[in-house]
């Protein structure tokens, strides 16, 4: 019989291995297949150096939208804590398959006489009630371990799509300061001109501080917008953990045209329904729940399961807890209080996925009307808009030719040309952030739903912008 | 011994040979078509009523019992102002300016109005002494001509001279459209003899570059200056054979301004205004006549000097084609450092005007806008010739044998001014800093 006990032990324990790859491949595979980037994360926590040598790479020849998402998948500090969330629930799935130790009660008798014998006395005690619930404990734990890998892709898309935002962003503030270099080019030959025109004493002193103020005023605009670039910058390095030499990278792209085509999304709420990994996460919590409230029934009259829960406290993350189980005799408390806290805290859970379900679907279709609005208005700019505005311009020159106006008003129509070309960059931003978010209102993206990014040059670029400077401060 | 008969008007020209020659007839859904007035071929004899109206035309009419019957149609008319620039402007019958109403003194006319224009109209004979109810002031002395009706107008000349008509309602917009003609009565005992008798009317237009139809709304800014109706070089050459005596009526109908009409090379008599014949007494000689609007002036002279001469309003303004008055001043400005910065800005640029508008003729391989002449374009015998607008040339030659343009005048030897070289600055005393 005691032979029998302690083989039925040993099996017990010896399933109870700890992989460290565990939960990192399934989530790489979650991650890759809805934003098709690598998390690098895939066979556990790798080490600093491995770590260092794939960002290197991956900066390797400027920076790239990918490449910047695969870098904060495995370099963002607060998602390298969270992955590790991983290891801990992995190791609570572990710890919920061992049986309790056995205690060794080891009670040492001091002889009190000569004639005494050291008595020794030695017992295994092991709970009984405990091999009951072993299977049970190991069940909720595999499924609050499956819980924990979604909740950490989740997370791991959360900073994917955040990142994605800001290299769009830093993208548009290199373009906006591109062309306010231009501005401030054309504010200058204004006031190169007013100087001319002063030294050959064609215009006053009035006319000429006119201009030269025009010009610092534009001087301060760039360097407005220059500052605005650095903080882009440094909002993409931050969550690329991305310090020192690395943070000093080129972006390879420039902020791209509008796709050929839009990739067709239909049906959102079912996508999203399917896709998302909080919302998945959720539902599995609310199924623990569920599972809770029948075991706590079934177990009343044999003890208690008692469902202590771990909080995340992620603001952005569901709330989850994932249950461990001990058992008591109902001897003086059959538990009705419990069971009711338990069915409310199911509902709750039940209440909340519903919550959860209608804010992702919402963020869906504003982030698919998004999409389609934005296309819109940058499609207007780069088929209408600029096209007119090279047209003025070059009309403009036409009137200058015939000496119908001067260089002032050709300067005045190149500041609106100018104009234009940032709200265009402004509309393509636009475009962009939404498909990022749509990407993340769905849960992801298969590759063939996502828009393709042209590889043509910005058409505006070629245009306008033939002259200005490259590099940055 | 000519006089100023109908018969002699038409100068025996049959109206079908004119028509079938010039093609207007074609055009004009007048009953009666224009005469171009322009002589050509060989030179016809001399007589001093054969009107010449150059870039223009002779209003046509037939001879019915007690009257002379003209037709106006007021519609709108495609004018070319010169090569390269064309306005939907407002004429008659088919032309901008109408065709010149040529008549004589005691004639009887009878003058009918077609209105085709999409505004009611009137047609004022300017100056002429007519019974109240066809002086044609719209609302005050007749009822306007709505689209589409037909209007009779009929009295007798009671006087002679160059006279004007011009539409007499909505003036501003109307005679701003192009809505203006000569009206010249030949005396019926002439007293002063001429070989040529030419006649111009002026006006003044906004056509913006790039545009296609006169803005009437403009007060000061206008930028075409016209001579019959052409600017400077679409204005056809006066050309005489030496020794003629000429005679050029001058009517203005411009919106806002007076033009003083300068001759080279000669002086003239002002001999006439639109209140007739001048006194000799009162006669003196000058080189620049001023036209106020709504006046007629007519000259004569003797062409005794051989060349090419400038005839034109004397404001500067005046001689240049379709400029921008709002233009940065870029006198002696100094392009270099400029340039170096605008050009990369803005592909295409260069700073001109640094020492004026002279410049501009040699610039013509640069895009202009659509629809618009250069300030000043034309290429003349030595250079360009940076003249435009009201402006256009008197050229005097010996043994002509047409009246068409001769070409440029060849100078005689000693007499065209050129390069001074050192022996003869030497020779005089020239010090060149
Ligand atoms: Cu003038």
């Amino acid at each position: 019989m005691k032979n029998v006990l302690f083989l039925f032990l040993l099996a017990a324990a010896s399933c109870a291995v700890i992989d460290k790859a565990k939960g990192h491949a399934e989530l790489a595979q979650a991650v890759e297949a809805r934003i098709q980037a690598k998390t690098g994360w895939h066979e556990g926590t790798p080490e600093k150096e491995q770590i260092d040598a794939r960002v290197k790479s991956l900066l390797e020849g400027g920076l790239t939208f990918k490449n910047a998402i695969e870098i904060a998948l495995v370099n963002n500090a607060a998602l390298q804590a969270t992955y590790e969330d991983l290891g801990i629930s992995q190791a609570d799935m572990v710890q919920a398959g061992l049986l309790k130790n056995p205690v060794l009660g080891f009670s040492l008798g001091l002889p009190l006489s000569r004639a005494g014998h050291l008595e020794m006395e030695f017992s295994v005690v092991q709970e009984f009630l405990d091999l009951f619930m072993l299977p049970l404990r190991k069940r909720v734990a595999k499924e609050q371990f499956l819980l924990d890998v979604q909740r950490v892709s989740h997370e791991a898309l959360e900073v994917a799509a955040e990142c994605g935002k800001a290299f769009i962003d830093v993208q548009a503030k290199e373009r906006v300061v591109e062309v306010h270099r231009v501005v401030v080019q054309s504010y200058d030959v204004a006031a190169t001109l007013a100087q001319a025109q002063k030294k050959a004493g064609n215009i006053d002193d009035y006319t000429l501080t006119q201009h030269l103020n025009a010009l610092v005023k534009a001087q301060v605009e760039l360097s407005r917008v220059e500052l605005e670039w650095v903080e882009a910058r440094e909002g993409l390095n931050l969550l690329l953990g991305l310090e020192g030499e690395q943070a000093r990278w080129q972006l390879k792209e420039p902020l791209p045209v509008l796709p050929a085509e839009e990739p067709q999304v239909t049906n959102v709420e079912a996508l999203v329904d399917q896709g998302r990994l909080d919302v998945a996460a959720a539902r599995k919590h609310q199924a623990l729940l569920l599972q809770g409230v029948d075991l706590a029934k079934t177990w009343r009259w044999f003890g208690t399961i008692e469902l202590g829960a771990h909080l995340h406290q992620d603001p952005n993350g569901p709330e989850l807890v994932g249950p461990t189980l001990t058992l008591d005799l109902p001897i003086f408390d059959q538990r009705q209080a419990f069971i009711a806290r338990l069915e409310a805290e199911q509902r709750q859970a039940d209440r909340r996925l519903n919550a959860l379900l209608q804010k992702a679907r919402s963020e869906a279709r504003v982030a698919l009307a998004k999409t389609k609005h934005t296309r819109e208005v940058a499609m207007k700019y780069r088929d209408v808009v600029l096209p007119a505005q090279d047209a003025l311009n070059a009309l403009s020159l036409r009137k200058y030719n015939s000496m119908l106006i001067g260089l002032y008003e050709l300067l005045e129509n190149k500041n609106h040309q100018l104009e234009a070309s940032l709200e265009y960059v402004e509309a393509l931003r636009a475009y962009w952030v939404a498909q990022v978010e749509l990407t993340r209102a769905l849960g992801g993206r298969r590759a063939e739903a996502q828009p393709k990014v042209p590889l043509l040059p910005e058409p505006s670029k070629t245009k306008t912008q033939e002259h200005e400077h490259h590099g940055h401060p | 011994m000519a006089t100023p008969d109908d018969d002699e008007v038409k100068k025996g020209v049959s109206r079908r040979e004119v028509i079938a020659s010039t093609g207007v007839g074609m055009l004009s859904a007048s009953l009666l078509s224009t005469v171009p007035a322009v002589a050509s071929g060989a030179l016809p004899e001399r007589s001093a009523h054969s009107l010449e109206v150059p870039n223009g035309a002779l209003l046509p009419w037939k001879k019915t019992a007690g009257a002379k019957v003209f037709h106006l149609v007021a519609e709108e008319v495609e004018h070319e102002f010169m090569p390269g620039l064309k306005a939907k402007c407002w004429g008659y019958n088919g032309r901008v300016h109408g065709p010149v109403i040529e008549a004589v003194e005691g004639d009887r006319v009878r003058i009918y109005v077609t209105n085709k224009l999409p505004a009611a109209t009137t047609v004022h004979w300017h100056g002429a002494i007519v019974p109240n109810g066809m002086d044609g002031v719209g609302g005050l002395t007749q009822k306007s001509i709505l689209p589409g009706e037909t209007y009779r107008y009929e009295f007798e000349l009671k006087q002679h001279g160059t006279l004007m008509y011009h539409s007499h309602h909505d003036e501003m917009t109307q005679m701003a459209m192009g809505l203006t003609g000569l009206f010249v009565i030949h005396p019926r005992a002439p007293q002063s003899r001429v070989d040529r008798d030419f006649a111009l009317l002026l006006h003044e237009w906004k056509v913006v570059p790039g545009t296609e139809r006169p803005d009437p709304n403009e007060m000061t800014d206008f930028n075409l200056l016209t001579m019959n109706g052409k600017a400077f070089p679409g204005t056809a050459p006066l050309v005489i054979e030496r020794g003629q005596k000429v005679r050029i009526r001058l009517g203005n109908l411009s919106a806002m301004d007076h033009h003083p009409i300068h001759i080279h090379g000669h002086r003239f008599w002002v001999t006439q205004t639109d209140g007739g014949v001048i006194p000799q007494s009162g006669q003196w000689p000058e080189s620049t006549v001023l036209v106020p609007t709504g006046s007629t002036r007519t000259i004569e002279f003797v062409a005794d000097n051989d060349g090419d001469w400038p005839f034109h309003c004397h404001m500067t303004h005046h001689v240049m084609n379709q400029m921008g008055h709002g233009i940065p001043n870029m006198m002696g400005v100094e392009p270099h450092g400029l340039d170096a910065k605008a050009m990369p800005l803005l592909p295409g640029y260069m700073t001109m005007g640094q020492a004026g508008m002279g410049e501009m003729a040699h610039m013509q391989n640069m895009p202009v806008p659509p629809n618009s002449v250069s300030i000043v374009m034309a290429k003349g015998k030595h250079d360009f010739i940076t003249m435009g607008g009201m402006f256009t040339v008197i050229k005097v030659r010996q043994g002509l044998k047409s009246y068409e343009d001769p070409g440029w005048y060849e100078n005689p030897k000693g007499t065209l001014a050129t390069y001074a070289t050192e022996a003869e600055l030497q020779r005089d005393g020239i010090k060149v800093g």
